[in-house]
């Protein structure tokens, strides 16, 4: 009950918050929203009108004033309610790129009864108002921290309502087939005709198709929102690290020749065609009893889980099939893995007859050859044309509404009376609801809202 | 002074007196023609899909419905055999003159009931409490809650064709001022509209040329206090064709509804037949089944046949029927228009929000149906006879413990525009819900607040120990390769590598519960348990259904949590300004107790629900 009132006073207060990044910029800028955003503003900001006298949707130049002091020249930008992000009357207030001079006006703001935002507080107040659903929501979660350009406009697009139109498509067909199946259950005793089986089981595999193709699109969605993931890895001196610096096109590692000098794991990234790949280059495996060394090895494990593509280094002065033991044994442990042999050394070996990808990470030969390589894997894994881009929530509800799907067309098949069908079909239409956040779970609301920072 | 004035001695009427007069309340029941209480006002017939659940469950409450049926069923039929244990739903023919014969006995012989004959016009109200009501004789009957269950009597007109006929049944008055009443005080009404078949000759049917509908070859009573039921008449059936619909085709012109005379809506799941024709033109026929409405007399109702057409194009359209071409009509069908009072405007003990103390039941609420018209009557004595005791509790079923939960909450949440009538898929968890089990799931309840005779709670425990016992046996019990190998392969069905339970092998539904039981040692445990095949079924239905028994469970769990998630009752829903406004007048006219029946309300959608939790958190 406390806190019910506290939030509802919470939610009639102004707030404000550094919306751009800490830290030294060309420009900052600290977002106001609420009732009283615009007079709060107004108590210190000198310009030619008062703010509250000015049109919404206007920018006006200024100074902010504290006890007869400049704090900083700025800009107020002024948003009147409804026609704001948080659907609230909203004051930007932009200002030189300084997190102190920021900071000295966020706390003149709260000596004036403004208060300082929580994370994801102004996009809480947009869903709250009204001003954008839940898969919105994440869209701009999405939008905020995608690593790629296509992954920016899927989610620009899901912002529009992509991923929500396509559910509310399966749900309807859903409900559909429900409706077949209860007319049966409650009327036909008194003649009417029972819904065909087949027509069902086509419903039910066309809403699973659709589902299974939503799930498909995950590692594309995965891939635009985090980037490209390529892990190094190889028998110790193989010449990891020197490829790896050779691939960022700067000395990132250090590289000796002697075994073991990557004792932990480092990573940097690029981009590429507009995508972020990012490169990891892990520790020899080998056996070993140096305990740090081992630590390290133990990380190798975990990048290979993580990555999309493996580049498995082989010293080739020691031979093309050097590293084949290592190869099959991972191969063994991630069966599901892409794994790329490289042939390295290529400076220091006569024979050039090799099937794989070869180089010289010393001399820079075949470096364009592996990046070409690494931007058609991306391309193989991107589906484009979708509207909507798959979170891992979205995923782990889709499984459960296949499987839900799955087990009505198994009770179909097997004659299982309707009443039990209608049991699953009924599962199915929840879990569409719960993706789309028609849930009153506190899980889902809160998984969904904890992505964003103070200030948006 | 009465405890509690009931008007209306209809099916709700009865279960409301019966229900307060067994709490120790003194009841008046107020009747405009005592003769009538307890009337099969439409078809001779109880339960039915969902409805039969019904049945049983006002059974387990300690109702008298299944009683009155089983002592004047004709004919007993379990629906639905073919689906589900989910699905199966009890259904009896009745003689149309026992049912109220029986119905009157259970009144008139209880002491705590009076029966004024009477015709009741209006309420008393003082400090927006109720206090009695007034007769047409404009004398004052003083008490502390007044329960209306005045069925369609509320302002009706009856139609056969064109020709409009005040009145709620042939032959009887309407009743008028008090619905007037009733919207001066704040209570909102709508119209609705009921109708019902001819009535037809036995002796004019030539039943060489129609069907014979048998009942079920064991029957089985709806009620606890019944030993057996036999079935003593059957039904039979034919069904209309192009003839007969072109001949109701020509009366649309005169027909009360398509012309606009009657505005109520009617039902759509009972739909009369100019309306089947109307709305299904493609089908070329629909089943009409015979029902005899009793031994003493030649009548037979015409199930299906539904009208308020004139009665010459219904003799003309009756008699296009096969077997039906001499029909002689000792009734014509009709249509009846009345008030009701939108059911939102009610708390869940059946009580209006507007009035304290009084309480609607039945058809007044937008429902048809008799059962459930008696479900409602039944939950409004018990609450109007609760919060006349001390602790004043609510007597409330939700919607996972029972069909009467569904029904009470829909009507509150969601309204009705239409006729409401009760369907299995109104229950999200159907299967747990079952008629077999209604007193699994109710009698504990009704027993606390003393609804139940102590030889019946008795009776009702060593029920439940057997089946806990027997179950018991299924999951310990074993039964060896060598005893059953012979029996799968004959089936055709993979034989067993190692001993497996009895609880196992009935998952596999190949041999029934009874034949497992009687494979496995020591045989005495068969002989004990085959006088119970009550226990015998529900251990075989938790047996075989148990998977997904569970998930339903799950979703109770789930439902009684959001049921937790209380809204305080003076939320100002203004303050989210995203509710949608239609959701926001209906929160506001509701003011649900949880988050759980928000979601419910019809109105307000999923996001409105999604903004109310993020304020509450």
């Amino acid at each position: 009950m406390n806190n019910y009132l506290f939030q509802l006073t919470m939610f009639e207060d102004t707030i404000c918050a550094l919306a751009t990044p800490h830290g030294v910029s060309g420009l900052a800028v600290v977002r106001v929203s609420g009732q009283n955003a615009i007079d709060a503003v107004d108590e210190y900001f000198v310009g030619k009108a008062k703010l509250k006298n000015c049109a919404s949707h206007t920018i006006h130049y200024g100074k902010f004033v504290f006890e007869n002091t400049i704090i900083d020249s700025v800009t107020a930008s002024i948003f009147i309610s409804p026609q704001s992000y948080t659907g609230e009357d909203t004051v930007e207030i932009g200002l030189h790129g300084n997190t102190l001079i920021a900071q000295q006006i966020i706390d003149i703001l709260q000596n004036n009864g403004v208060r300082a935002a929580t994370a994801g507080e102004f996009t809480k107040r947009a869903y709250l108002n009204g001003k954008i659903d839940i898969t919105q929501v994440e869209a701009i979660a999405d939008l905020l921290h995608s690593q790629t350009i296509p992954g920016t406009r899927l989610a620009a697009q899901q912002l529009y309502g992509g991923l929500t139109n396509t559910m509310k498509s399966l749900k309807e067909q859903l409900l559909s087939i429900c409706a077949l199946l209860e007319i049966e259950l409650d009327f036909s005793e008194e003649d009417l005709e029972f819904a065909q089986r087949n027509e069902i089981l086509q419903l039910l595999e066309s809403v699973k198709t659709l589902t299974l193709d939503m799930m498909a699109s995950y590692s594309s969605a995965q891939l635009y929102r985090s980037g490209f993931y390529v892990g190094l890895i190889g028998y110790p001196n193989s010449g990891k690290s020197t490829l790896f610096n050779s691939l960022l096109g700067k000395n990132r590692a250090i590289v000796s020749s002697v075994e073991g000098t990557t004792r932990d794991f480092l990573e940097e990234s690029l981009f590429i065609n507009g995508f972020k790949v990012t490169i990891t280059d892990t520790a020899g495996i080998r056996e070993t009893d140096d305990i740090i060394e081992l630590e390290g090895i133990k990380f190798a494990h975990n990048i290979i889980t993580m990555s999309d593509i493996l580049f498995l280094v082989n010293d080739a002065s020691l031979g093309e099939h050097y590293s084949d033991e290592l190869l099959k044994t991972i191969k063994s442990k991630f069966p599901d893995k892409e794994i790329i042999l490289i042939q390295n050394k290529l400076d220091l070996v006569n024979n050039l007859e090799f099937t794989n990808i070869t180089i010289s990470a010393k001399h820079q030969i075949g470096i364009d050859t592996l990046k070409d390589f690494i931007t058609k894997q991306i391309a193989s894994i991107s589906v484009y044309g979708n509207d909507y881009m798959i979170n891992s929530r979205h995923y782990s509800y889709c499984q459960l509404i296949v499987d839900d799907i799955e087990s009505a067309i198994t009770a179909i098949n097997n004659k299982v009376t309707t009443e039990l069908v209608t049991i699953d079909i009924r599962s199915a239409i929840n879990h569409i609801g719960s993706l789309l956040g028609e849930s009153q779970e506190d899980e889902v609301l809160n998984t969904i809202f904890s992505r964003f920072c103070i200030g948006k | 002074m009465f405890d509690i004035i009931v008007v209306g001695g209809g099916h709700a009427g009865i279960e409301a007196s019966l229900a307060a007069a067994n709490l120790g309340c003194k009841v008046g029941l107020v009747s405009m023609d005592t003769t009538t209480i307890g009337r099969l006002s439409c078809n001779p017939s109880i339960g039915g899909s969902a409805k039969g659940h019904l049945a049983k469950e006002i059974d387990a409450l300690g109702g008298y419905m299944g009683r009155v049926a089983d002592k004047s069923g004709l004919q007993f039929k379990m629906l639905n055999t073919s689906k589900g244990h989910a699905v199966w739903s009890p259904r009896s023919q009745n003689d149309k003159d026992l049912y109220p014969y029986f119905a009157q006995s259970f009144v008139l012989s209880h002491p705590n009931i009076t029966i004024i004959q009477e015709s009741v016009v209006g309420i008393t109200v003082q400090k927006d409490a109720i206090s009695g009501v007034k007769t047409a004789s404009n004398e004052l009957i003083n008490a502390k809650k007044v329960i209306l269950c005045s069925g369609t009597f509320l302002n009706a007109v009856m139609f056969t064709g064109l020709k409009g006929v005040e009145g709620g049944r042939v032959g009887e008055q309407p009743a008028k001022q008090i619905s007037d009443l009733l919207e001066s005080y704040g209570l909102q009404r709508g119209r609705l509209k009921t109708g019902t078949p001819p009535r037809i000759s036995k002796h004019s049917i030539d039943f060489s040329k129609v069907s014979i509908l048998e009942g079920d070859e064991k029957p089985v009573p709806f009620s606890w206090y019944t030993r057996e039921v036999k079935n003593v008449l059957c039904c039979f059936s034919t069904k209309t064709n192009q003839t007969t619909h072109s001949i109701l085709e020509e009366g649309f012109s005169e027909s009360p509804m398509f012309t606009g005379l009657i505005q109520g809506s009617g039902p759509r799941y009972c739909p009369s037949v100019e309306d089947k024709i109307a709305r299904f033109s493609d089908k070329p026929s629909h089943q009409i089944v015979l029902e005899p409405e009793g031994i003493s007399t030649d009548s037979y109702y015409v199930n299906g046949f539904s009208t308020s057409l004139p009665a010459n194009i219904q003799e003309r359209a009756l008699r296009s029927i096969e077997g039906l071409q001499n029909a002689r009509f000792l009734k014509y069908g009709y249509a009846v228009e009345y008030d009701f009072f939108f059911p939102y405007q009610l708390k869940f003990t059946l009580e209006t929000k507007a009035i304290s103390g009084l309480y609607f039941a039945g058809q007044i609420n937008g429902t048809s149906g008799y059962e459930e018209a008696a479900s409602q009557g039944l939950i409004a004595g018990i609450n109007a006879a609760l919060s006349l005791k001390d602790n004043g509790n609510e007597f409330v079923i939700d919607r996972s413990e029972g069909y009467i939960g569904v029904l009470i909450d829909d009507l509150v949440n969601k309204s009705t525009n239409e006729p409401y009538r009760i369907f299995t898929s109104l229950a999200e968890y159907r299967l747990l819900l079952r008629q077999d089990n209604a007193d699994l799931r109710l009698l504990d309840k009704s027993h606390s607040i003393g609804l139940i005779a102590q030889q019946r709670y008795d009776s009702f425990l060593r029920y439940k120990e057997k089946i806990s016992h027997l179950s018991d046996y299924c999951t310990k019990t074993k039964i060896r390769p060598e005893t059953i190998n012979q029996l799968l392969e004959q089936k055709e069905a993979t034989p067993l590598r190692e001993s497996q339970t009895i609880e196992q092998l009935n998952k596999r539904n190949i041999f029934s519960l009874e034949h497992l039981l009687q494979l496995s040692e020591p045989n005495a445990i068969i002989e004990y348990y085959s006088c119970e095949k009550r226990a015998l079924e529900q251990v075989d239905i938790t047996i075989r259904y148990e998977g997904y028994i569970d998930r339903q469970q799950k979703d109770v769990e789930l439902f009684k949590k959001n049921e937790k998630k209380r809204i305080p009752t003076d939320f100002e829903y203004a303050r989210i300004q995203s509710l949608s406004s239609e959701g926001r007048e209906k929160l506001e006219r509701i003011r649900p107790i949880s988050l759980g029946q928000a979601s419910r309300i019809s109105g307000v959608s999923a996001s409105d629900i999604t903004a109310i939790a993020l304020y509450l958190r």
